[in-house]
């Protein structure tokens, strides 16, 4: 109880700043839409060719999870260099909380924000790119941005802590960042290839979601052990 | 006995063993076969290839158990030992990425070039080899020692527990390899005095690590006493 409220109010916190600054929010759906038109453009004639419809599904999901991955990581190298550079970080560590709630409610609020900014975008997506039968599977979809975002937050939020102190944070996170979610890009692929697909089963994507699974519950446990000694000032 | 006495040792042993083990690939042990009766020369470099990858693997498990002791013990020498352990086993993974991909380009031929993205092996080591480059940035990038210390130890964890996944990931995303299995559970697929050979190899070149990381180690040392001595003046 104690915990889920200070749990609660770290995440209140970020929120406000973020809805006073705008500044996060902003920048990444721009970058995500920026992105879906680079990307359009550059395999512009890929889109226009007849392609087999499942070819097409898988074209879509890379360019989908592509903008994402580039917009986590531009949202997560804020994270912590305002707690930073402000002095906020000494305040959260003179506070009587438990370390590991500083990483849990960080991960919650860089949750908050990427679902925030996939909700907008999807929208701008599907527009762009979506036609009339790729709707039917739309729940894969859905469970794969959960999925992928909980691993995604989890890693990129300890992550973030440990580049905002090298000497080129910005340059730094997306070289910590990407080779280790490696694995939730690999299964994200295909799965969201199965979301487009209107004869997709259940048993097509029940494999690579428990691996999805799996990662998550990895590295949401792995940072409660290492997170102290991240912090430690 | 000394470090630096056992270091010029093993030095010696090494440059023993290198010469030996040159004479057993290109001379002891038999030129491979193909169904047709013709010779395949290029089959020697599995004698560097497999000692390569098997030393890569036991440098960033020695970078994982380093991370341990130093966030146990918070003792600097587990830190000089595991980034001493990282810089020579990027050294080896890029060896095994370059070794492989001549190897593939010549048995593969004409169906992959010197890439093949839907093998497990290739792309594995590929990320391996990312990751760890990944931690030397860091290191280089932070510059308070006892910070950088915690950080590199986190990131060694977390990047060894990652390497697992990868491989998983990828069998779910490409499930297929035409990588050929030398070292099967059963036992080896070898030729006796092939197999002799590629035992010696492995030995020469885990003692060539050995000589490699002591030598970078006692160097990390030398390092941290001159920073200890300015310090002082």
């Amino acid at each position: 109880m104690r915990f889920s409220k200070q749990i609660y109010a770290l995440v209140e916190k970020d929120i406000i700043a973020e809805l006073r600054s705008k500044e996060i929010l902003n920048a990444m759906v721009i970058f995500v839409i920026i992105t879906f038109v680079i990307l359009s453009f550059g395999l512009s004639d890929i889109l226009k060719a007849n392609l087999k419809v499942d070819l097409e599904a898988v074209l879509l999901a890379g360019i989908l999870w592509l903008a994402f991955a580039f917009a986590a990581v531009l949202g997560l190298n804020r994270s912590f260099v305002h707690e930073k550079d402000e002095g906020c970080m000494d305040g959260l560590l003179l506070a009587p909380l438990d370390r590991s709630l500083i990483f849990f409610a960080k991960f919650i609020s860089n949750l908050i924000f990427l679902l925030t900014v996939q909700f907008i975008s999807i929208f701008v997506f599907a527009v762009f790119f979506l036609k009339d039968g790729f709707y039917q599977k739309f729940w894969i979809l859905i469970a794969a941005i959960i999925l992928g975002d909980l691993g995604i937050s989890a890693v990129g939020t300890l992550l973030s802590a440990i580049a905002v102190n090298g000497k080129a944070r910005d340059l730094l996170l997306p070289i910590l960042f990407f080779p280790m979610i490696i694995p939730v890009y690999l299964s994200l692929i295909p799965l969201t290839k199965y979301a487009f697909l209107s004869t997709a089963k259940l048993a097509d994507v029940s494999g690579l979601m428990q691996f999805l699974a799996v990662y998550d519950i990895v590295f949401l446990v792995v940072p409660f052990i290492v997170f102290d000694f991240i912090v430690e000032d | 006995m000394k470090l630096s006495r056992i270091t010029e040792i093993l030095t010696f042993a090494a440059m023993a063993l290198i010469v030996t083990s040159i004479w057993m690939v290109f001379r002891y042990a038999p030129v491979a076969v193909d169904d047709a009766g013709q010779a395949i020369l290029y089959q020697k470099i599995m004698y560097y290839h497999i000692p390569l990858a098997w030393v890569a693997f036991l440098a960033f498990f020695v970078v994982f158990i380093g991370g341990i002791l130093y966030l146990k013990k918070q003792d600097s020498k587990y830190e000089i030992l595991a980034y001493s352990s990282a810089q020579v086993g990027v050294i080896f993974t890029s060896l095994v990425l370059i070794t492989g991909s001549m190897w593939g380009h010549l048995a593969w031929a004409p169906d992959f070039g010197w890439w093949n993205w839907s093998d497990i092996r290739l792309n594995t080591t590929l990320i391996l080899w990312l990751l760890y480059l990944a931690y030397l940035m860091l290191g280089a990038s932070i510059k308070e020692e006892e910070k950088r210390g915690r950080f590199l130890a986190v990131f060694g964890i977390i990047s060894f527990i990652d390497v697992p996944l990868v491989a998983l990931s990828i069998k779910l995303w490409a499930s297929r390899t035409i990588h050929p299995a030398i070292i099967k559970s059963s036992g080896f697929d070898l030729d006796p005095a092939m197999k002799i050979t590629l035992l010696f190899c492995i030995l020469t070149f885990t003692v060539l690590y050995v000589v490699f990381l002591l030598t970078r180690y006692q160097l990390g040392k030398l390092a941290e006493d001159i920073e200890l001595f300015k310090e002082k003046l």
